[in-house]
């Protein structure tokens, strides 16, 4: 009786405590949200007090004074086709890898998984410096070439090691059946190789999304610009508009969380699979 | 077999990033004239691309979107329109940003030799960007124009001269340490005017220390406004401006010299006196609007960005009841106590690799963009300009910017400390300060730390 309630208090206070940090992950979507409908000297009087009227200014001045739909466009360019690339050629790669032995396969591997150690700072000026003479600058394509480089690394790991988890016997027993090299990678391994290629796919994508570095330097053009760079307009050289910036905040935010809400189940199920095998 | 095979592969790859970087010597000084005719086929092929229009490249740490409501932002933008319409054979090529994403962009292009034609340069950078020489002087379109080059305030060319030779054009002009204080309270407190020696203050901190009341608010936990705000005003007012040209050239004033220490102190105990907030170090700079719009504190210590701030958020009995004024004079110090710390931070330059056949256009636009025009539309709005005299109406602005200009005409303005000193010296010197003002640091050993760093700049 007696333990049966001390369990019972036990799980109050473990709920209690899970509550309290659920809030505090939750409470800057909440904030972020009422904030955007404050006027500016409202916000500077009290940071987190509710408004007092729901005042749509920012949002008007957000859609018709600044380019953010414009650096949605972009943005969701960058992400779709870098996140696809990465996950097919990290596919093919990261297969190759784990099922073939070969002279230099080794090499291959370490060389493409270097790829890690090398911090993107670094990097800046040189391959700023490369694109410029190229003539790669300034394109809608440019930031493709960056994103996908950097992303492959980890991605073609994470396959790879999966890949090598996955029994043989189903590629041998489809090579019985006359199955050739691509029908195997494509039609055998790929449905497998699925809730891994989720976990690449979502690293990717908030990686992508979210990068400032590059789409800072290697693109000048209003119209090239992504969202990380567009927001960054709310800024002035003495005062940031708080208020103005969370509206544009959130504009940006509600297709992404829109995607997570929709495949949240999915994504819960890659993390997963990353996390066992990564 | 295997071994040599990936020593091949190794050479290959080391071979071809090599030649990625040293395809063409951006880094290495190259005559001026084959950098000029190579940006001139450049130039050539970029006009064609537009339709025979020349391109003028020009980055900015203003954005555009402060255009109507920031005073700046409105003068400069203004000018870029008007201007741009008058040269319609022109192409304005121009990238906006703030002040962050702009100090990373701008070094970085740079370093990779592609110099925009007119960009910002900060005060605080101009050693290294003339060094590197990014930037071209400006003296020849300067001196054909005596009306426009002796416009500005005095001191204005300070920061970006070297050798007599300009490479820069103030566009703003700003003060730090200006004192901010609610005339209400004061007068509650049995003040009319805000104190003018330093006994006083201390006498009025413990009448407001009974009251609950903090006498200054501070938000220094970016660990810049301890220094840039107070220290760079207080430290003048002992050493003199001859020791910070001294500390600035290397020649032989040191951060442990009495004086500095006096002023340290004399900060020190201001805090231990308890004028200022109790969570000093952990509310930052925009904190500590809050906290003196809510009327906890009687005063703050801010620069001239807090007069649009004011007009713009401020409640309507706090507005109407801030006035301005200097800080004390303090006990044992120079003769020299009418000092604010302020001066132009941001001046427009040429960058070096403008050819020759644009130039005249170039300082064409770059003297729209500096003129008095800009600052006439700037002040107007109720912000600072480098402009001497600059013409506007009165009614229409602030009435803190009228009391500011006021006061200004008798006040001598100093180097503000972060924006002439080194980098690492000014990091020492923050962070010290939040360690001076926690209690865990004497004054003297803030000092030394401070001159141990400097001493390594030699």
């Amino acid at each position: 009786m007696m333990k049966k309630k001390r369990t019972g208090v036990l799980r109050l206070l473990g709920n209690l405590i899970l509550c309290l940090f659920s809030f505090s992950c939750v409470f800057p979507m909440i904030w972020i949200f009422y904030s955007s409908f404050k006027t500016q000297a409202e916000f500077n009087q009290s940071s987190t007090a509710l408004p007092k009227a729901l005042d749509l200014r920012n949002y008007i001045s957000v859609f018709t004074q600044t380019d953010l739909v414009t650096a949605m466009g972009n943005s969701f360019r960058n992400t779709i086709v870098s996140v696809s690339g990465i996950v097919i050629l990290a596919f093919m790669a990261g297969y190759v890898l784990s099922r073939y032995r070969f002279r230099g396969r080794g090499f291959l591997y370490n060389y493409f998984t270097m790829g890690m150690l090398i911090p993107l700072h670094a990097l800046l000026v040189p391959l700023y410096i490369q694109f410029k003479q190229i003539g790669l600058t300034n394109h809608w394509y440019t930031l493709l070439f960056p994103y996908i480089g950097f992303g492959l690394p980890i991605s073609i790991m994470l396959v790879e090691s999966y890949v090598k988890s996955i029994p043989k016997e189903l590629e041998e027993a489809a090579a019985i059946d006359g199955c050739g090299f691509f029908k195997t990678m494509f039609r055998i391994v790929l449905p497998l190789a699925g809730p891994i290629l989720a976990t690449v796919a979502i690293i990717q994508f908030f990686a992508v999304w979210n990068e400032f570095s590059f789409a800072l330097i290697l693109v000048s053009k209003d119209t090239l610009r992504t969202v990380p760079v567009g927001l960054t307009v709310f800024k002035s050289a003495y005062t940031v508009d708080y208020p103005r910036l969370m509206a544009g905040i959130l504009v940006t935010m509600l297709p992404v969380m829109i995607l997570y809400f929709s495949f949240s189940k999915r994504i819960i199920e890659g993390m997963t699979a990353g996390a066992v095998k990564g | 077999m295997r071994k040599r095979l990936f020593a091949a592969l190794l050479t290959v790859m080391v071979v071809s990033s090599l030649w990625g970087c040293s395809s063409k010597p951006v880094n290495e000084p190259e005559p001026a004239t084959q950098e000029g005719t190579e940006d001139a086929e450049t130039q050539e092929t970029e006009t064609e691309a537009s339709g025979e229009k020349i391109v003028i490249h020009l980055m900015s740490q203003t954005p555009r979107s402060g255009q109507g409501t920031e005073g700046f932002a409105t003068g400069f933008y203004n000018m870029l329109d008007q201007w741009c319409e008058e040269h319609p054979e022109v192409e304005v090529n121009l990238e906006d940003m703030d002040q962050t994403s702009y100090q990373t962009k701008i070094n970085s292009v740079c370093a990779a030799g592609d110099i925009p034609d007119i960009f910002m340069l900060k005060g605080s950078w101009a050693t290294t960007f003339i060094d590197n020489g990014w930037v071209s002087d400006l003296n020849t379109g300067l001196d054909a124009d005596p009306a426009w080059r002796d416009g500005y305030i005095e001191n204005a060319f300070e920061a970006v001269t070297r050798e007599e030779k300009i490479y820069g054009i103030p566009t703003q002009s700003m003060a730090t340490g200006l004192v901010y204080y609610n005339s209400q309270m004061w007068a509650d407190m049995g003040y009319e005017t805000f104190p003018e020696t330093w006994e006083e203050l201390l006498e009025a901190t413990e009448k407001f220390k009974a009251a609950g009341i903090s006498t200054f608010v501070l938000g220094n936990k970016p660990n810049w406004p301890a220094e840039s705000c107070w220290i760079s005003t207080l430290g003048d007012r002992y050493t003199g401006a001859d020791w910070t040209q001294s500390i600035l050239e290397g020649t032989g004033a040191k951060f442990t010299d009495q004086e500095f220490i006096d002023a340290l102190t004399l900060f020190k105990e201001l805090n231990d006196k308890g004028a200022f907030n109790a969570d000093i170090n952990s509310i930052d700079d925009k904190e500590e609007d809050t906290v003196y719009f809510n009327g906890k504190a009687a005063s703050i210590v801010s620069g001239t960005w807090f007069i649009p701030i004011i007009e713009t958020t401020a409640p309507e009995e706090i507005k109407n009841a801030t006035k301005l004024a200097l800080l004390p004079a303090v006990p044992g110090g120079t003769d020299q106590q009418n000092t604010i710390s302020g001066g132009p931070a941001w001046f427009l330059s040429v960058g070096s690799s403008v050819p020759e056949e644009k130039k005249e256009l170039v300082m064409d636009l770059v003297k729209t963009l500096t003129g008095k025009e800009q600052a006439d539309i700037t002040a107007s709005m109720g912000n600072l300009t480098a402009w001497a005299d600059p013409t506007y109406d009165e009614s229409k602005v602030s009435p803190l910017y009228t009391e500011y200009n006021q006061l200004m005409k008798e006040a001598k303005t100093v180097r503000i400390y972060d924006a002439c000193m080194s980098g690492s010296v000014i990091e020492t010197m923050n962070v010290g300060l939040q360690s001076l003002l926690a209690g865990e640091k004497t004054p003297e050993e803030l000092a030394n730390e401070i001159q141990m760093e400097q001493e390594l700049l030699q």
